[in-house]
């Protein structure tokens, strides 16, 4: 049994793959995205089947792949002794990434994740209401840049309200306060604004059918941001367990990590799936096995997702601008 | 306000769009039309049921923009980033709403695929159409085929095996290429390949309502263009008047 690592080197995630494979006396492969073409190349041919991947002096069928774990890096670097700049640099890494993402889309074994999974992750108020016609309950959200419509909102959310990102990018979840409301009367780009559910944060991470659930606890409105978070196992109802694990299968995602905000009454409300979760820090402080569920996976053959009607793994980025406005010149 | 107003995002030149509304127009409808650039200065209100813009109710959209254009030229040069990503996910929902219909209505798939060539051969090829051989990253090929690169799906001469092989390149023959024009589901004017025709029935089921479907003179897609300019007049002249016909009564359906 051979899998892959595909993508950045230096992630933490692949790396600690890497170790658990190591600990299992599985075979593995180092994948660079830099090094693509220089020190490993794939090829294929749609048309007689030919698919090959060629690591150093290592050469096997992508057929022969038990699984592909893919952590791609916003900022991949050009291959060694190669200089581009600009548009050049940008054209070629596009390039580049596609090329992956077609070996991905293409190879038979399990990847975690393909690109096309749970791209809808990208735009909140989608990823909302999709998750909402799962079966989930989504706090009530609009998408507004208008501070009307924005106090109107909040006038009818009396635990208050919370504003974030409308996109994939990273942004730190904050109570409505004076400084958006500023920023909307002076014009800004659309902003999420979403009900406050107090509670507790657990993340329940998904592996093909398996779910794991930790609960953070912290004293601020968004844990990942707090200085000092807390981490451990809790309980997660087997029925919305399930609901994971199909919703995740549905978007064609093999691993994935959901948000719940859990009511002091065991209300459980969703407030998003992510395609590319960060599980390390949620397995280093619970134990939970979650990339030991990862090489089961691997292990155990799971198949190539459904085809499916929609939906991508979409890239998680760095945290860019903290605040979730973006001001008008 | 007229009876029917479709909103219309597209660049203030993009000929399919001034003829929709030339279109338009004749049916007696009006549109709202907005450059993809000013998106996001526009005053909007989303939520699961509506959209509004400018403060009206928006409920037929025709939608000519691609992840790469420009969204939020009236912001700072260093939010322009953040603003655009902003408003292109508030749109991209938006458009999903069940009040709205839209041409074109991507699928977030679709649309963080950055709506490329391959990305929809790929997607046509998993659900049974038949598509072009092509090969991949550093197989060996004929000094005569031809490199498509994914960022634009143009073919063009071959790079030398090396930059193939770090490019992971798509090569395919040189092979002469049918463009077919691709309205709700059906061919106005190219191929008559029945593949083709199947090609354009399941674009149209992904909310891909308009379309080239490229293919080759057996009906093989070999690429789909989802933002198309028909240089044809009369296949232009169709496809105009069968859209702003369509917009127009979706859009007077939806009013009544």
């Amino acid at each position: 049994m051979t899998i892959a690592l595909l993508g950045d080197p230096d992630d933490l995630a692949i790396a600690y793959l890497s170790w658990l494979a190591d600990r299992r006396g599985l075979e593995w492969l180092l994948l660079p995205e830099a090094t693509l073409g220089v020190d490993w190349n794939f090829s294929f041919d749609e048309a007689p089947g030919h698919c090959e991947l060629r690591s150093g002096s290592r050469s096997l069928a992508l057929s022969a792949l038990s699984g592909i774990f893919v952590r791609l890096s916003p900022e991949p670097p050009l291959p060694p002794g190669l200089a581009l700049e600009g548009l050049a640099h940008t054209v070629f890494t596009h390039e580049r990434r596609e090329g992956l993402y077609h070996l991905l889309q293409s190879v038979p074994c399990p990847v975690v994740n393909r690109p096309s999974g749970g791209r809808a992750n990208a735009s909140k108020p989608l990823q909302m209401a999709e998750l909402r016609a799962a079966g989930f309950t989504v706090p009530r959200w609009v998408v507004t840049n208008s501070l009307e419509m924005a106090n109107a909102f909040a006038a009818g959310c009396p635990r208050g309200v919370i504003y974030k990102a409308t996109s994939g990018l990273r942004s730190r979840v904050r109570l409505m306060d004076d400084d958006l409301r500023r920023r909307l009367d002076e014009g800004t780009s659309p902003t999420v604004l979403q009900e406050y559910i107090p509670g507790r944060d657990v993340r329940v991470h998904t592996v093909g059918d398996r779910a794991f659930a930790t609960e953070m606890v912290s004293g601020g409105i968004d844990y990942r941001f707090e200085s000092i978070t807390r981490y451990r196992p809790a309980a997660v109802d087997r029925a919305l367990a399930n609901r994971c694990c199909d919703t995740a299968r549905a978007e064609g995602l093999l691993l994935a990590g959901f948000d719940f905000r859990v009511t002091p009454d065991a209300e459980w409300y969703c407030l998003e799936m992510n395609p590319v979760p960060s599980f390390l820090p949620y397995e280093m402080c619970s134990g939970e096995p979650i990339g030991e569920a990862v090489l089961d996976l691997f292990s155990h053959g799971c198949h190539k997702p459904a085809p499916r009607e929609g939906h991508h793994g979409y890239e998680t980025r760095p945290p860019h601008a903290l605040d979730q406005t973006a001001a008008r010149s | 306000m007229p009876s029917a107003e479709v909103v219309v995002v597209a660049q203030a030149d993009d000929e399919l769009a001034l003829g929709v509304r030339q279109a338009l127009g004749r049916l007696g409808g009006a549109v709202a039309w907005y450059r993809p650039p000013e998106l996001a200065g526009l005053s909007v209100h989303l939520s699961e049921q509506e959209f509004h813009v400018e403060g009206r109710a928006v409920r037929t959209v025709l939608w000519r923009v691609s992840p790469e254009m420009p969204l939020a030229e009236g912001f700072r040069e260093d939010d322009r980033a953040f603003a655009a990503a902003e408003v292109a996910a508030t749109w991209i929902a938006a458009l999903k709403t069940t009040g709205i219909s839209a041409i074109n209505r991507f699928d977030a798939e679709a649309w963080y695929s950055g709506l490329r060539p391959q990305y929809w051969r790929n997607r046509l090829a998993a659900a049974g159409i038949a598509v072009t051989a092509i090969r991949v990253g550093s197989h060996p090929v004929p000094d005569d085929w031809l490199w498509s690169p994914y960022t634009t799906g143009e073919p063009c001469p071959l790079p030398d095996p090396k930059a193939r092989a770090v490019m992971a390149s798509a090569c395919h023959r040189a092979t002469p290429l049918v463009t077919s024009a691709a309205v709700r589901g059906r061919i106005v004017g190219g191929s008559r390949e029945s593949n083709v025709g199947r090609a354009a029935a399941l674009l149209d089921a992904w909310g891909v309502g308009l379309a080239a479907i490229d293919s080759d003179p057996g009906g093989r897609v070999h690429r789909i263009r989802v933002l198309p300019v028909f240089d044809n007049a009369s296949v232009r002249e169709q496809v105009t008047s069968d859209l702003g016909r369509y917009l127009y009564d979706d859009c007077t359906a939806r009013r009544s």
